[in-house]
Formats: structure tokens, sequence, C-alpha cells
């Protein structure tokens, strides 16, 4: 089997600062066939980092590359290939969906008209109503439609499923998955909602306060730490060191820890349990707050 | 690809367009009626202003309303300098229907005198400074401070236009061109009003290459 | 084939699907030249990171167990019948070893364990 993953996107110490915040060193690579969750709570940079791959912000330094091409370098020839989906008001209001895509559609070398109608059909999108009557979820679908019709190789989107019911966030994770199966080489996209995670991605690049603060597989992630629940009495000098984020009440504490192994050891009646997604983000970002606090 | 960019300005403001081609159409009557003398003048100048210049600012008022829509376009191939020409082409299109609109009208209503190179070269150079210095403006502060200028300007040459008429355009004309032909002059007029335009598009264009779109 | 992976396993969860698998090959459940499901598609309906599936089949086709096929797929391969045969006989000799640990820690003797062979082996 071909192991050698070429990455679809490498990010090199990405440097960028606006008045009160700033993107530092930031730095990852994405390996291609994966589809990959940027993480971070609000205001931690996922939307600087994705407008400054995009191009639509200037980067002041850092390189950036798609498909091993430099962004500074081949920007249309790498537009070309990807498709974006950004925050679902990025339409002419007034215009009809078919309308709008026929000022994206010539942007592109590959659009494919009748993958186009295939999506409005799956989507149950008119083309002829106006954009402005279309509700949010309709508008995400649109945005993907769009984002899908040029045989894209790869997806870059910033929160798709935010404000969604979960019956529409199901439907845009199914085409996600589909996307992938059909020749889609790689998504990247970034969401503060991590039960979506959970169901779909396979690498993770958590970001807090401009800084990356780890990227991993996400089975690798959730194997490394476990939630232990036990008793507050358990909590000593020796063992407090081991967890992160301890949460104390009168009936017991609940915790997250890199080291399950010591802690079984030591603790050898506490419950311990694979934690989510959630936990290790909590977890991790709580870890970084001493930094933040420092600066 | 420029094409498409120029054919996507007048598709966002479509619905505008039926009341400003009728307003276009207006204007010259409306100055044959109220001030015969001038209608030929101050009918295609006006007409001209309102035609090119409000629909520009039409344009961009629904880049404001829909900034993440020109962002957007930015994340496709679309290259930035062509989001910017397409802005100017439309003006000079808009221009030329304006004329054509305009000259139609001289050939039903003789009254209103005819389209002379001198006159249209004249709007035109008007039309270029007046976009010409717009467009970079509303490019690098944003439509929303930028409004304001527009509503001044549009005033101002209300009242300002008459008073200079006043001053007997065309003795001025051929007293400023006494030694050449009214068509060279006009055509000379044309050439300096592209040029502005060719100047502001430089501008505008490196003023919105390093614009921050985030 | 049935997978399923545990929440409180300490494990690594491609252990865990690796191990199901060889069990399910050793079985026989899963014969010479069935197809194992596409990377994504396993992924996709275990829940699990396409990257750990990859793992999976490249560690399975190490041992031995399957052969893949770029383009085509995943295929079980009885390439290597008797590291099969062994690995049944392995797996069949660490349940011994449990139970002749645990009658050793309860005290009773070879000749009872004997007994109670014949007894379960005869009811099966």
């Amino acid at each position: 089997m071909n192991t050698i993953l070429h990455p679809i996107l490498e990010v090199h110490h990405l440097n960028k600062s606006y008045k009160d915040f700033a993107l530092q060193d930031v730095s990852f690579s994405l390996p291609e066939g994966c589809i990959t969750g940027f993480i971070g709570a609000n205001g931690a940079g996922k939307t600087t980092t994705l407008h400054t791959l995009l191009g639509l912000t200037g980067a002041d330094s850092g390189e950036i590359r798609f498909f091993g091409m430099d962004m500074r370098e081949q920007a249309e020839e790498i537009k070309n290939r990807i498709g974006v989906v950004l925050d679902s008001n990025c339409f002419y209001e007034g215009l009809t969906l078919n309308q709008m895509k026929n000022i994206i559609a010539p942007a592109y070398s590959r659009w494919c008209e009748e993958d186009y109608q295939r999506y409005l059909r799956t989507f149950s999108l008119n083309p002829k109503q106006t954009i402005k009557t279309l509700s949010k979820g309709m508008r995400v679908k649109y945005a993907l439609t769009l984002a899908l019709s040029h045989k894209a190789e790869f997806l870059i989107m910033d929160e798709p499923t935010s404000g969604l019911d979960p019956l529409i966030r199901s439907q845009v994770l199914g085409i996600l998955a589909d996307y992938m199966e059909n020749g889609g080489r790689g998504v990247f996209f970034s969401t503060h909602i991590t039960s979506d995670l959970d169901k779909i991605a396979d690498t993770l690049i958590l970001i807090d306060d401009g800084k990356i603060l780890f990227q991993e597989e996400k089975d690798v992630l959730l194997d490394s730490y476990r939630i232990v629940k036990g008793d507050v009495c358990w909590l000593t000098a020796d063992t407090r060191p081991l967890f992160i984020n301890v949460s104390e009440t009168a009936f017991g504490f609940t915790a997250l820890t890199r080291q399950a192994a010591r802690v079984q050891a030591m603790m050898p009646e506490a419950v311990m349990e694979r934690p989510h997604i959630e936990d290790i983000m909590l977890g991790v970002i709580g870890e970084n707050v001493p930094a933040k606090e420092r600066r | 690809m420029l094409l498409h960019l120029i054919k996507k300005e007048f598709v966002v403001i479509q619905k505008q367009t039926l009341w400003m081609v009728g307003l276009i159409a207006l204007i010259p009557l409306f100055m044959l009626w109220k001030l015969p003398q001038y209608a030929n003048y101050l009918g295609f100048v006006f007409a001209v202003i309102y035609g090119t210049f409000i629909m520009l600012s039409y344009i961009c008022l629904a880049e404001y309303q829909c900034k993440k829509a020109s962002a957007y376009l930015c994340t496709t191939p679309y290259p930035r300098k062509y989001l910017v020409l397409s802005k100017y082409f439309f003006c000079i299109i808009v221009y030329l229907f304006c004329a054509l609109i305009f000259w139609l009208e001289t050939l039903l209503l003789p009254q209103l005198g005819s389209l002379s190179l001198p006159l249209a070269g004249g709007a035109f150079l008007l039309i270029a400074v007046l976009c010409g210095i717009y467009l970079p403006i509303c490019y690098y502060f944003g439509y929303d401070k930028t409004k304001f200028v527009y509503v001044i300007i549009v005033l101002g040459l209300s009242y300002l236009l008459p008073v200079l008429i006043g001053f007997n355009i065309e003795d001025t004309i051929s007293r400023l061109f006494m030694a050449v032909s009214p068509d060279f002059a006009g055509a000379a007029i044309f050439i300096t009003g592209l040029l502005i335009f060719v100047l502001s598009a430089l501008i505008s264009v490196r003023i919105y290459d390093h614009k921050d779109l985030a | 084939m049935k997978i399923v992976i545990s929440n409180t396993s300490d494990l690594p969860l491609y252990q865990q699907i690796k191990d199901q698998i060889k069990d399910a090959i050793l079985r026989e459940e899963l014969t010479q030249g069935d197809a194992l499901p596409s990377i994504r598609s396993f992924a996709n309906d275990l829940k699990v990171s396409v990257l750990t599936i990859r793992r999976v089949y490249e560690e399975l086709e190490k041992e031995g167990f399957v052969t893949s096929q770029v383009g085509i797929g995943t295929f079980v391969s009885a390439g290597n019948l008797d590291l099969l045969r062994d690995s049944k006989r392995r797996l069949v000799e660490e349940k011994m070893q449990d139970i002749i640990h645990t009658a050793k820690s309860l005290s009773i003797t070879k000749e009872e364990l004997m007994e109670m062979m014949d007894i379960l082996y005869e009811e099966e």
C-alpha cells in the first residue's frame, strides 16, 4: 500500500498581527485524504487563519502551500482547485441562485453544470429563488453546491455547521463524507461544534489565542487522554499534577489526564473513560490560560 | 473573465436599471421643457452624470451591503484587478449608453440640438473626473465614509453647472481651441478623459490589491 | 463481521479494530478473497479516523492477513495458512493459559480440570 501521504496544505510559520490580536508562528501540515477539523474557542484565530490561507488578507510572514504550490506565486491556479465555503452571507442578496452561479461559475475552468444541477436537486434548492429568501440552512447548502460544482480537490470551510439544526448538520457532514469517497482529496473546516468532529474528523488542529496548541490524529488524541472520575480524597500533592482541568464537587472529582497508566497505578479504583474531543479541547485550552495571563 | 465581471455589475443593480434608463431618457426632455436654450448641454451632461455616477454609487452601495460577497469573489480565481476594472468598464459602458439614448433623442427632437464631439468629449471628461476621483476614494475609505462625498458632488454639480453654463461654454471652448477644429478638440478631450480613467484605475487596483478583506 | 469499539478498554483504537478483524479471519468469518470495506466507508461506519483504518490495514498486511491493491481494495489473503493455523493454535493456547492460571489459583488439580474439559467438550 502506498503509505506516503503528500501534504495537501502546508503552513509554515505564519504570522499576522492586528491591533489586539495576532497569529503567532502558525504551522501545520495536512496529509492528503483527510478531513481536518480546526477547532478553537471564539476569537482564537480560526477565521483569521482561514482568511489568510485564502489570500483575503496578507500575512506578515510565513509560507502557505497548497498541493505543493506557493500561494504567493500561483494563487489563481490554487484557487481554481479549491472549493470555499465562507460565512453564509457572502452572496449578493438580491440575486437568484442561478444569477449568483452565473457570476461564480466562469471563474473556474472545471465548472461542471451537471454537478451543480445534481446538488441543487439533492439539496432541494430552487435555482430561481432569491438568495435573500433562503434560510440559513439553505444558504449553507447553496454555498456547498457552488464549492462542489467545479471538481474541487480540496474544500476549505469556515464554521459551515454553526447555527444549523442537527438534521441539516448531519446532512452536511454526510455530504463531506461522500465528497471524500468520490475524489475529494481533503477537507479543512473550522468549527467550535466538537460533536461534529467526533463523527467525521480524521485530524484535529487546536488553536488558542493565535497559537497552535496541537495537531493530532483524532484517534491518537482520544487514545492518549482519559477522563478520570473518583473520590476527592484521592487528590493529593502527588496525584494532582497528573491531571488537567480538575472539577471537584461534594460527590467526587472529574479530571482529564495524559498519564492514564500512572493514574491507574495510584488510584486503582478510579473510573477511567475515553474522553470526547470537547473534553480534550477544554483541558488543553485550560492549560494554556496561564500562558495567556502571563502576557 | 473580465467580461463576466462586467456583466455582474449590471446584474447586481438590475432592479435599478429600469427606472435609471427612464431617468436618462427623461432628463434631456425635462431640460428641453424648462431651459430649452441649454437643453443641449445640460440635458446631456446631467443625463450622463445622473446615469453614470449614480449607477456607479448604486453598485458601490450593493458591494457595501453585501461586503462579504466581494471577499468571496476574491477566493475564486478572479484576480482582484479584474474586480476593480469591471467597475471602470461599467462606467464607460453606461456613458456610451447615455450617449446613445441622447443621440436618438436628438434625431427625434431637433430642438435638442446635436451630440457634437466636443459635447460628448466634455461630458466624458467630466464623468472621468467624477468617477476617477470617487472610485479610489471609495476603495480606500470604504463606501460608508465616502457617501457624503458623493452627495456633495451631485448636489454641488446641480448648482454649479448652470453657473458654468452662464460663462458660455461654446465661446470658451472656441477661444481655447482657436487653432484646432472642434472635432479635434473633442477627440483630445475624450483621450484626456480616458487617461484619467486609466490613471484612476491604476490607483484603485493598487489600493484594492493590498486591501484587507477579512 | 462484528466490530465493537469499547469506550473503557485500555487498548488503543487501532489495536481493538485490528484484533477484532484478526479474530474474524481466524474464526473464518472472513475467508480468502473477501473484500474488506474501503478505508473511508469503514472509518465512517466506525466513527474513527481514516488514518486509524489505514494503520490497521497496513499492520494486517505486514502480518500477512490481508493484501491490498492500490485503487482496488484490501482483501483477506490466506497466503499464510500456516501462520493462520499457528495463530489459531496460539489463540487456543492463550485461552488455555488463562484457564490453567485460574484453576491453579483456585486450587483445582489437573485431573479435575481434564474431567471438566471432557464433560464440557461433549456438551458442545
